[in-house]
């Protein structure tokens, strides 16, 4: 029984708090956006494809493209921990500006697309599938949002230099979160621009 | 450790008033928190119940107590058919998602599972702080949807669309929006909390204490914060979704719209269902500490126990169509459903069981929180085996959208979470404020509380299998109902027993908080590791962490000097 | 602390695969095939995807079992839970 022992060295799980605690956030965000397309898929399947003339007003090459920046976002995000794993600061905080740059290119280019369908008339009141759109999107950009101010503040941290030697594993929390979002978008591309 | 331990723990003395009363990121002041608003959202809830069951006895007179309620909601004390509608859904929501879980989960999990499993605190303790606000946050929004335009809620707490979805059914505007949002504030504290729980009893365990030598509290928390977790997201996809229908004016869930109304019920249940075990194992937690304390025996089948709620968890994620059988489903899914819900009353059943045997041959001692625990185990044994008359198809039918299924449910919600938490209350009141509560007075409320409990919804199963429809407003419009009108007066006086039996709770809880008998450090002797520290327990819990040598049950040892082994002892327990 | 000190694999090749996966699956819509198989390819192809940036982004091919439980569940029960309501929702109304 001596007093010296820390709860540490008696952990049943080598799993950090922080990561554990990352790890069940993201199982529940699995089954809000589960929920979502799920009820997305199931009214998919049941309009009978009354949705596809609808669908074909999305368009494929300017989601593709958007998919490709949010990979390359993941990319990056994953370089800065490895980075961060390898004591590199320098390279960690260019990783992490990129990251940030990305995404705010993906918001910008989501909203070039939002406007344009706007101005074609597609808003969330023109039918069902539209309605799905700007819900799916929307969340999912919200989420978007969220990681990039997250991402940003640990930027700001890196470049101040105060992200050592305390805080710099929240770069690895802040990609697990960065890479569900994709994970999110890697299944939305399809179901809502390329399914027609 | 990580940053966040380090900068929390310690220095609690040069804390200011705020920070450590008020904005506290300690575990045992953020559970007394949840307890204080679970209590109080108790009162707002069962005064509710009050006006709902005056009206139901003696309709449309003036209800003494509510002519204090302004012009259009009321008519000097006579409650009108939307202000009814109203109580019916906030008097479910209020007392579910702001009593049950905060009363349960908030305040007893948090108070409890860091000191049990012996640790210094959550894992996360600002997270901690946030969850209590945030449920804080949730609890004035649903007040405040009362005094809006249009009143509060009034589409039921399950918020059934269509009628939820558009507000030319209800004339309710912002009172349902309102409702949403402090639903989905409620949902995300409990959110937040979970990951508390979990991550904490994951990864801060103290040494020794091994998964199979937690208390069965700590499991049956850990249990129900999963299920929470997972079954609550496609509610929120559903809630996000419902909302847009109301103000942007989509048609998820509008069928001329080319909306599916039917599924907004299939989300609302494939969380309603596991919902109530997330209110119902952290009370079944408490009875599992209770129990082997006052009968001197380990609790019977500790690991079948911990199994069969993990297995009734899981279960509980496939019964969900039962709450539809009458709603126009595919009645193909009848089937598959009521097979799922019977088969998830055996792992319950397992349980119960295993409650017996462990009061059998066992030296019982009868005080306030050990006949709260057996009150509890009496009464939900009635609710259990009602639920599997709801649970089967052919007999839904029949009394489906009845007071039967009204009655069913309070017999499985109250003696869980008001019987199991005031069980828990007079148990854990000891180590939450240093003083032991009154139990002459615990007793006579244990009485009161039981039998007027029983007398107000035994008969509500008669009434239902006479056919009264839940959620009417005035039963003498109907003249098969009139017979009946006497069982409803009776059930309307064994409620307003029941509410006042509650006075005699309420004295008894300020009263010892100040000026009770000073409690030992041990005063049920019993073996878990919180009754190892003395109150007040400083932030960081333990001095030193202890170490774990033992199961949490172990109780009348042979050989043993004394007839409890505490966990954190290695041997030759010393008495006291 | 006890971060398992893994080698880090390539992430410029699996971002590299990632790409070729989605520009294959672009490209399958402009294929002659039936609607049925174009759609049941890309959704196969997403589920790589999404498995790979879980498996290596994720880095949960190092993770404990625990870990891969808490990430595998919740799918699961997506899973089981459109597809039980598939007759209801799709097939009845
Ligand atoms: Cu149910």
């Amino acid at each position: 029984m001596s007093g010296a022992t820390t709860v540490s060295e008696y952990q049943a799980t080598h799993t950090v708090p922080g990561r554990m605690g990352i790890w069940w956030f993201l199982a529940s965000e699995i089954m809000v956006f589960g929920g979502f397309l799920a009820i997305y898929i199931l009214y998919r399947m049941a309009s009978g494809g009354a949705w596809a003339e609808m669908a074909n007003h999305v368009s494929a090459p300017i989601g593709t493209f958007n998919t490709i920046i949010l990979l390359t976002s993941s990319l990056t995000m994953v370089k800065a921990f490895e980075a961060i794993d390898n004591e590199k600061r320098k390279q960690a905080t260019n990783f992490l500006l990129i990251t940030v740059i990305l995404g705010l290119a993906f918001l910008g280019v989501k909203a070039f697309e939002y406007s344009s369908e706007i101005a074609l008339g597609f808003t969330p009141l023109s039918g069902t599938f539209w309605a799905f759109y700007y819900a799916l999107t929307g969340l999912h950009g919200l989420h978007i949002v969220a990681g990039v101010i997250f991402n940003a503040s640990l930027l700001v941290m890196a470049m101040k230099g105060t992200l050592w030697p305390n805080t710099q594993h929240r770069v690895e929390y802040a990609g697990l979160y960065w890479h569900f979002v994709d994970i999110v978008w890697i299944f939305l591309f399809p179901l809502l621009y390329l399914s027609y | 450790m990580t940053e966040q331990k380090n900068a929390e723990n310690g220095h609690s003395e040069e804390l200011s008033f705020w920070r450590k009363y008020v904005f506290s990121t300690d575990h045992k002041v953020v559970g007394k928190q949840y307890l204080f608003i679970a209590l109080f959202m108790a009162i707002l809830g069962g005064v509710m119940a009050y006006y709902m069951r005056w009206q139901l006895a003696w309709p449309e007179t003036a209800v003494p107590g509510a002519g204090w309620i302004p012009e259009p909601t009321a008519f000097g004390g006579i409650i009108p058919p939307e202000f009814y509608n109203a109580l019916t859904t906030m008097h479910g929501t209020i007392m579910v998602f702001f009593v049950g879980m905060p009363f349960l989960l908030g305040a007893f999990g948090n108070f409890l599972l860091p000191l049990m499993i012996g640790a210094k605190d959550m894992a996360f303790p600002r997270l901690n702080m946030m969850s209590v606000w945030t449920l804080f946050l949730a609890s004035l929004v649903m007040i405040a949807s009362f005094f809006v335009e249009g009143g509060a809620a009034s589409a039921g707490w399950t918020g059934y669309a269509p009628l939820s979805a558009d507000p030319i059914h209800t004339g309710v505007t912002w009172g349902l929006n309102l409702w949403i949002l402090g639903l989905a504030l409620e949902f995300t504290s409990f959110l937040m909390g979970g990951i508390n729980f979990l991550t904490t009893t994951i990864t801060m365990r103290a040494p020794g204490m091994t998964m199979y030598r937690l208390p069965l509290m700590v499991w049956m928390q850990i249990t129900a914060a999963v299920i929470f977790m997972l079954s609550v997201g496609p509610l929120i996809a559903g809630a996000i979704l419902l909302l847009l229908d109301r103000t942007v004016g989509t048609g998820f869930f509008i069928p001329e719209l080319g909306g599916d109304p039917l599924l907004w019920q299939h989300l609302f249940w494939f969380f309603g269902h596991p919902e109530v075990y997330v209110v119902l194992l952290p009370g079944f937690g408490a009875i599992m500490e209770i129990l082997p304390v006052f009968s001197r025996k380990p609790i019977f089948a500790y690991k079948t126990i911990i199994w069969s709620t993990i297995i009734a968890g899981a279960l509980s994620f496939l019964v969900w169509a039962h709450h539809m059988f009458v709603s126009g489903m595919d009645p193909r899914l009848a089937m598959p459903f009521s097979i799922t819900t019977i088969l998830i009353s055996v792992p319950f059943a397992v349980v119960i069981f295993a409650f017996m045997a462990t009061l059998w041959g066992g030296s019982i001692r009868f005080t306030t929180p050990m006949l709260f625990a057996l009150g509890t185990v009496m009464t939900f044994i009635v609710g259990g085996a009602t639920g599997i008359f709801n649970g089967s198809a052919p007999v839904d039918i029949f009394i489906h959208d009845t007071h039967f299924v009204v009655a069913h449910f309070h017999f499985t919600l109250f003696p869980d979470v008001f019987l199991g938490g005031f069980a828990a209350l007079y148990f854990w009141f000891p180590k939450m404020f240093g003083r032991m509560m009154n139990e002459t007075l615990g007793k006579i409320h244990f009485w009161v509380t039981t039998i007027a409990f029983n007398a107000v919804f035994i008969p509500m199963f008669v009434l239902g299998l006479g056919g009264s429809m839940r959620r009417v407003y005035n039963p003498l419009q109907y003249d098969f109902l009139k017979p009946m009108q006497g069982i409803n007066e009776f059930i309307t006086y064994a409620a307003i027993v029941l509410l006042l039996g509650q006075f005699i709770f309420m004295f008894n809880f300020f009263w010892s908080m100040f000026k009770g008998k000073k409690a030992e450090r041990n005063p049920w002797n019993a073996t878990t590791l919180e009754w190892s520290v003395s109150y007040p327990i400083p932030h960081d819990n333990f001095a030193t962490i202890p170490t774990v040598y033992h199961g949490p049950y172990e109780y009348s040892l042979p050989g043993n000097k004394s007839d409890w082994q505490p966990q954190h002892e290695e041997n030759e327990p010393v008495s006291g | 602390m006890t971060d398992t000190k893994h080698a880090h694999p390539n992430y410029i090749v699996i971002w590299a695969w990632l790409v070729f996966l989605l520009a294959i699956s672009v490209v399958a819509v402009y294929l002659p095939f039936s609607q049925w198989i174009t759609v049941t390819f890309i959704f196969v192809v997403a589920a790589v995807k999404a498995v790979i940036v879980a498996m290596y982004f994720m880095h949960l091919k190092f993770e404990e079992s625990l870990v891969r439980y808490i990430a595998i569940i919740p799918v699961l029960l997506f899973i089981i839970m459109t597809l039980s309501l598939i007759p209801d929702t799709v097939y009845n109304r």
